[in-house]
């Protein structure tokens, strides 16, 4: 065991744990709360690999922006505060989707650690001067395609806000 | 130096618990949290391949950082889709999204 | 113009442009469907177009004929150009001049000619007379392509369209069920025949990498010596396929059926065209046919079969016209022994030159034929029984005709028949098997032609009592110029010959002079025109000196050692022969030699011996066969539509096991996936 892998232990756990309550929790919000604290400690582990640039994205972006997104639709949807069975599917296909999961979990982890032994690395972490460097050269087009995607997905969701729908009757007044 | 099986089992086990997320919510923003999950394990899985390979390009952190990006715009208009879809039928529950109503 | 720079050679005829004669020998006829269909809506233009064009591609043919007896003209002219194949085979698509096919082309044109003309006269209120007409010219077209053609894939495009034309002219009296059925059959069996014409070609062309003649022919003549089986191959599948177009056994009972056709058309097809192309392919080919012993051993027997059994068959049929059709399957048959007989120095002259005159007296007796059908309105023994005796004018022709067709000399028939029977003779004393058997056929042959020619005449020419009798009264009329008064007589008396006997059976019976000039008009109607009969004479007299051609530089026979005792032997045979025939012939109802026969043979020799039986049979099982396929095809085709139906069922009975939840399909696809993750993870 070196400290790499005590400080990625640690991260790791606690991102499960924490995933683990987010997708069982009855609580709707909970459940969003849960997936911070999940998403934290995964940047974490990014800390650990030495990722320290997509750490902090990982914070900025789905902690900052995302969860809180989530949080605003949830309200926004008149979610229930409290417990409710309501969020879960049957018991049945509960337990079809555990043993999926599990299967899925135990596939991809076999592979995985198959595929690149259990030897100890070392961990090339590089730095945040050298990840710009690439960003902004190799991978520039790729980086302004993308910011052309986030524009249009903005305005796909204007329009999908906009969208002239309503229950039958257009009892909320919306205009046809 | 680490050793590469403990950030393989957390892309492994967050995966198969955003797949279970997904596949045992009947929420459609529950669901989506569970596709989260899904991508945070994609994206735990590209740094730490390019963490553990001689990665001139910086690949793995790039790739994440454009997976945190698309997630982002997928997650507005995912949500987008959802307040539209609560504004016409009134819940957001999958499991009545197949009946006609 | 064209003398002026050097285009054209006076002294060999040779013309230097890209517009050759032998080119306009085959455009030609083809122009006359192409003007017909398009620009004629009425059948006297249609006849001006047809007469103009045929008779312009006869000049063509004739003037090929001048050009090649000077020199001058081009062996090879090319038509489209080679066709793009790749290397390593070559389509060139030329056509080739040389003495026999220009003589053939000749031929051809002048029997086309004659054609048209007759028809006209013979269609002339057929409504579909401009069809019948651009067909004859299609077919012309078809049959100079095939004599004129020096690339195996033409040849084979002429005779396909040969088929196909003489489908639709048998068939033209489409509205009558007999002649559907005879052009079917016709069709139905040449195209049988066929099959094998494709493979025989094929195997030559292949072997020889390219489709020209002149290469196909040196190729295996080298390679005979190793390729002896493969060579053998081809030239039976070409036998065969020579067997079906001319009607030879075992295919030979569609020619007599065919007679359903309008009797221009068949003199088309039996006298020059059709049945002949056979001998003119093999001809084209006939340095092959000497290389091959079996090749030449099998078209002897099928030659030899055919030509005895058609000319016991012409004996004894009740229709004159299947008479004259048996006959030509029985000289075909002889034209193809010419090419079997062979020496392997001679070339195919001796059975080309049989074709020639064939071509001649076969057109003229076809054609006047038509004419006295029309006359008697029928072509059976009782229609036609003593109707020369009633129009003498037709005696000349069908005499020349008849007695071309028998082989007496100095008629056309007898020239090329004896060179032949010559030939055969002295293969035979040269040891060669199928000259021996040829020879042994050629025999039994020339008596049995002179038996039906016999016969065929001396039904013609037969009287019966009753205009025996007539003509006794003239006479007796005759006698009684002194009492009459000669003035009376001219003016009340039907007109009579020198011989006492009325003229064109003007006057059966006295009758007032104002019903003679109808009869005279209805003869005038009865007569062909000036220029069918022009045709006609011109036929005739081919028939009579066309043997004169054998002493010309462009056929290459040995005429020079005519056997006398063969000679002399076989025309005291057929004199006998004759004799015998007019013997039985005496005290029969319609002069009919035949009659003699017994009645079930006779009845069975006009159906040709059930042949047309045995054809059914082979095609029942097919049919049964098609039958049992149409049976599975529609239990397949019930099948398929119920299809829809049992599919929607099993959808609906799917749709209820349905929960119409995104998740739980969601869930079963993960699972899939899952397993297919797994599946593969555990066999890698």
């Amino acid at each position: 065991m070196t400290t790499y892998d005590v400080l990625f232990t640690i991260a790791g756990t606690i991102s499960v744990a924490a995933a683990l309550l987010a997708v069982s929790t009855k609580h709707l919000v909970h459940s969003a709360l849960w997936l911070i604290v999940s998403l934290a400690s995964l940047s974490g582990c990014y800390l650990v690999l030495g990722a320290e640039f997509v750490a902090l994205v990982q914070l900025l972006v789905y902690v900052g922006a995302i969860v809180v997104l989530v949080l605003f639709a949830l309200m926004l949807t008149r979610a229930p505060i409290g417990r409710s069975a309501e969020h879960d599917t049957s018991r049945v296909q509960r337990a079809a989707a555990l043993v999926v999961g599990a299967a899925t979990a135990a596939l991809l982890a076999s592979v995985l650690i198959s595929a690149f032994g259990n030897d100890k690395k070392r961990v090339n972490g590089g730095g945040t001067h050298l990840l710009a460097a690439r960003l902004f050269g190799s991978w520039v087009w790729p980086f302004e395609v993308l910011s052309a995607l986030l524009l249009v997905a903005l305005v796909a969701a204007l329009a999908l806000a906009r969208l002239p729908i309503g229950p039958r009757g257009d009892a909320d007044g919306v205009p046809r | 130096m680490i050793h590469p099986v403990l950030p393989m089992i957390l892309v492994g086990l967050l995966f198969g618990i955003g797949l279970y997320g997904v596949l045992a919510r009947r929420n459609a923003i529950l669901v989506l949290i569970g596709v989260e999950l899904m991508l945070a394990a994609a994206g735990l899985l590209f740094v730490t391949v390019g963490a553990l390979t001689s990665d001139t390009l910086r690949a793995g952190q790039v790739m994440t950082i454009f997976v945190i990006t698309i997630a982002a715009a997928e997650i507005s208009v995912a949500l987008g889709v959802i307040l539209a879809v609560f504004r016409a039928r009134g819940n957001i529950d999958l499991t009545e999204a197949g009946e006609s109503e | 113009m064209m003398l002026g720079d050097g285009r054209f050679d006076s002294s060999t005829l040779a013309l230097d442009f890209a517009l050759q004669p032998s080119h306009l020998v085959v455009l030609l006829p083809a122009a006359i469907p192409v003007l017909v269909i398009l620009l004629t809506r009425r059948s006297a233009a249609a006849f001006v177009v047809s007469a103009t064009l045929s008779f312009l591609g006869l000049a063509a043919a004739i003037a090929l004929l001048a050009q090649q007896a000077r020199g001058g003209a081009v062996a090879s002219p090319g038509t489209i150009g080679q066709l793009p194949v790749g290397p390593g085979f070559s389509i060139p698509l030329h056509l080739q001049v040389d003495r026999l096919s220009v003589l053939v082309a000749v031929a051809v044109g002048l029997v086309s000619w004659a054609v048209q003309l007759f028809t006209r006269w013979y269609l002339y209120s057929d409504p579909r007379y401009r069809q019948f007409a651009a067909t004859v010219g299609l077919f012309t077209a078809a049959m100079q392509l095939v004599v004129l053609s020096g690339d195996l894939l033409l040849t084979l495009i002429g005779w396909e369209l040969m088929g196909w034309c003489s489908y639709l002219l048998i068939g033209h009296e489409s509205e009558r069920s007999k002649a559907r059925r005879a052009a079917y059959k016709a069709f139905l069996v040449t195209r049988i025949a066929d099959t094998p014409l494709v493979i025989g070609l094929a195997i030559l062309a292949l072997g020889a990498r390219s489709t020209d003649l002149g290469v196909v022919v040196t190729h295996w003549t080298h390679a005979a010596a190793h390729h002896h089986t493969a060579l053998a191959a081809a030239l039976l599948c070409l036998i065969c396929a020579v067997a079906g177009k001319s009607a030879q056994v075992p295919f030979q009972d569609w020619l007599p059926d065919a007679m359903e056709g309008p009797t221009p058309a068949s003199a088309l097809i039996h006298a020059a065209t059709m049945v002949a192309a056979g001998t003119v392919v093999l001809g084209k080919l006939v340095a092959l046919l000497e290389l091959s012993d079996p090749a030449r051993l099998v078209l002897t027997i099928v030659a030899s079969v055919s030509m005895v059994g058609a000319g016991v068959l012409a004996f004894l049929q009740h229709d004159l016209k299947r008479l004259l059709a048996w006959s030509t399957v029985s000289q075909v048959a002889l034209m193809l022994l010419g090419l079997a007989v062979v020496t392997p120095r001679a070339g195919a002259d001796l059975g080309i030159a049989h074709l020639l005159s064939h071509a001649m007296f076969k057109a003229l007796l076809f054609l006047m034929m038509g004419w006295l059908s029309v006359l008697v309105a029928g072509t059976t023994v009782e229609r036609l029984s003593g109707v020369l005796s009633k129009y003498p004018g037709c005696r000349r022709m069908v005499g020349i005709g008849l007695l071309a067709l028998a082989g007496v000399p100095p008629f056309a028939g007898f020239v090329s028949k004896d060179l032949i029977i010559d030939q055969a003779a002295r293969g035979g004393i040269d040891g060669d098997t199928s000259a021996r058997i040829a020879f042994a056929a050629l025999a039994c042959v020339v008596l049995l032609t002179a038996a039906y020619s016999m016969r065929m005449w001396l039904i013609l020419i037969h009287r019966t009592g009753a205009q025996r009798v007539q003509a006794l009264e003239v006479v007796e009329d005759s006698y009684a110029v002194q009492e009459v008064g000669i003035v009376d007589m001219l003016v009340g008396l039907p007109p009579v010959d020198q011989h006492g006997r009325p003229i064109d059976g003007a006057v059966a019976q006295p009758a007032p002079i104002a019903e003679v000039e109808e009869e005279d008009d209805l003869l005038v109607h009865q007569q062909p025109g000036g220029g069918a009969r022009f045709g006609l004479q011109l036929l005739a007299l081919l028939s009579v000196v066309g043997g004169l051609l054998i002493f010309s530089p462009m056929l290459d026979v040995d005429w020079k050692h005519p056997n006398g005792w063969l000679i002399g032997a076989g025309l005291l045979l057929m004199g006998a022969v004759a004799l015998l025939v007019r013997m039985m012939s005496v005290g029969t109802v319609y002069g009919d030699a035949a009659a003699r026969v017994p009645v079930f043979v006779r009845a069975a020799a006009s159906r040709g011996f059930d042949v047309d039986r045995i054809y059914v049979a082979v095609v029942r099982p097919v049919v049964g066969l098609a039958h049992v396929v149409t049976r599975l095809e529609g239990r397949l085709d019930a099948g398929v539509q119920r299809l829809p139906e049992a599919s929607a069922a099993l959808a609906r009975r799917t749709a209820r096991l349905h929960t119409h939840r995104p998740t739980t399909g969601l869930l079963a696809v993960s699972v899939g996936l899952v397993a297919v993750g797994l599946m593969g993870v555990i066999l890698w």
